[in-house]
């Protein structure tokens, strides 16, 4: 296998693999800083300095100042804990719970499949961000209430995902040898179902975090998310939008911040699920 | 002689929405004695494989009674199926499909002896020796599915179902996805290891010449009943039913 069809297939893996490498740094890189915000932060991203309120970006503070004179430099850093944390929880909360409920789904079958199926059928019914308001409003503001919002609206992509790669296994032959070998249901599931189906999840859950990250934000900025005066970029947007036109850069650190985040762990989930593709040449 | 299986008026009935139902498999009883082969042919159709689903418990009967060494296992469920598994083992049709493409075939063949209480170390051991006794090398025990060839994956299959030492060992179309020469090795290897460890087979195929060269007694299937049985020599050279007569005519 030395054709120009072989050499192509390794060079896109190459591209692949390099693409994985770069992007997999640097969502490392974002999560790093938010773990370690609070040593990164110039300034205590909460004292006040209503003197110094709504300076221009300068040396002493790289991105300016807000309304309160608060340095906008470590309140996007701090923001980031916030932000990337929660996101982060967030999918991995629907990922777990989601794939469980799905994997039983598919296991069991009958009565509690088609029960819990039609239940997801409502939720996807709905647009996500509209019962997710929905949700939030009903339960009041705060960081929690907004993830469980999206948490609730979002595992039934991840309970259908799990349970249809569930039922396609289940008539697998390597299946019933399993079961003839002895193992439980339960250890069926454990051994053979989960590792089969983990990459697909993944990849979704993946591609999930940048969608995910938008969503959170704009429920702060709404104002169904992380309170004031936390520093969280959605509620930091809304807060500086009245004075967009006069001193932008309070909007844009945080819309940057945003922008860089999503972008960056969306155009990992691309990698990975290229790099996991089969399609995409030998590993 | 006691029965080693026995299978009464066994009966498989899928139901069909709004068409008549389908019934695999009709009031079948047979018996498989202790150190028998028996061989069971057919069209592809016509029930075998369900009736073997039904007899390892993998599928549920509509109607009728299986016995093992006298003991009725028709309703036995969850962690009891062990003891049946103990007695019973299935090699299955498609070598490539029979293994997890995540897991080694030493941990495919180690899954029923640690299930059956052996430790990590023990099992992984004992899988090596299997794949040894079925005639490959013990460092295949690292390999995968895909790595290894349809031959070597039915070796490597058979290792699995023997770890345990069943009494009955059920071969569906065991060789049939194999190319011939290496069918004939599969059935020397299932020769040798009847004769070590004293199993019986229940053998099912669709190659008449194997079944004649294998098995000491035949059951022909056809729409889901037995049709036939016998001698394979006597069936073959004076079948009595008119579908046996069409099946070994299309043979020759």
């Amino acid at each position: 296998m030395n054709g120009p069809a072989h050499r192509m297939r390794r060079l896109h893996k190459n591209g692949v693999r390099t693409r994985l490498t770069v992007f997999c740094i640097l969502a490392l890189a974002l999560i790093a800083c938010s773990l370690f915000s609070e040593h990164l932060c110039p300034y205590d991203p909460y004292a006040q300095d209503l003197e110094n309120a709504l300076a221009a970006p300068s040396a002493t503070h790289v991105l300016g100042t807000d309304r309160y004179g608060r340095d906008m430099l470590s309140r996007v850093l701090i923001g980031s804990r916030t932000s990337i944390a929660s996101t982060l929880s967030l999918v991995g909360i629907i990922m777990v719970f989601g794939t469980a409920i799905g994997v039983l789904c598919g296991w069991n079958g009958k009565r509690l499949d088609s029960l819990v199926m039609r239940i997801s059928d409502m939720f996807l019914a709905f647009p996500g961000l509209v019962f997710a308001l929905a949700v939030a409003g009903i339960l009041g503001g705060g960081l929690h209430n907004a993830i469980f919002a999206l948490a609730a609206i979002s595992w039934p992509k991840y309970a259908r995902i799990a349970r249809n790669q569930t039922l396609a296994l289940k008539e697998a032959t390597f299946i019933k040898a399993a079961r003839l070998s002895g193992s439980t249901g339960t250890e069926i599931i454990c051994r053979h179902i989960l590792p089969n189906i983990a990459g697909p999840v993944l990849v979704t859950g993946m591609l999930d975090i940048g969608t995910m990250m938008m969503e959170l934000a704009g429920l702060s900025y709404l104002g169904l998310g992380a309170k004031p005066p936390a520093a969280e970029w959605g509620s930091m947007m809304s807060d500086a939008r009245s004075l967009l036109q006069t001193v932008p850069w309070v909007t844009f650190a945080p819309g940057v911040a945003i922008f860089i985040s999503v972008m960056v762990f969306n155009l990992f989930g691309d990698a990975v699920r290229d790099y996991l593709d089969p399609k995409a040449g030998e590993r | 002689m006691e029965a080693l299986l026995r299978v009464e008026n066994l009966t498989k009935v899928f139901p069909r929405q709004g068409r008549e139902n389908d019934t695999a498999v009709k009031d079948i009883s047979f018996a498989l004695l202790p150190g028998e082969v028996l061989g069971m042919i057919g069209e592809s159709g016509s029930g075998k494989t369900t009736l073997v689903n039904m007899i390892t418990r993998l599928l549920e009967p509509t109607a009728g009674r299986i016995f093992l060494n006298g003991e009725d296992i028709t309703c036995v469920r969850g962690r009891e199926l062990r003891r049946i598994y103990r007695s019973i083992q299935m090699v299955f049709q498609s070598p490539a499909d029979s293994f997890d493409p995540r897991r080694t075939l030493g941990a495919g063949i180690g899954e029923s002896l640690q299930n059956y209480g052996w430790s990590a170390a023990a099992s992984k051991k004992r899988a090596a020796q299997l794949l040894e006794l079925c005639g490959l090398p013990a460092s295949f025990s690292k390999r995968y599915a895909y790595q290894v060839s349809g031959g070597q994956c039915q070796r490597a299959a058979i290792a699995r179902a023997i770890a345990i030492q069943p009494r009955i060992l059920i071969l569906d179309e065991a060789t049939s996805a194999l190319d011939v020469t290496i069918q004939a090795e599969i059935l020397a290897l299932l020769k040798k290891l009847r004769r070590e460890l004293d199993m019986s087979y229940l053998f099912i195929c669709h190659d008449l010449a194997l079944v004649q060269d294998f098995c000491d007694r035949v059951l022909v299937m056809h729409q889901g009943s037995i049709v036939e049985e016998g001698i394979p020599d006597e069936v073959f050279r004076c079948p009595k039913n008119e579908y046996t007569r069409r099946l070994i005519e299309s043979a020759l």
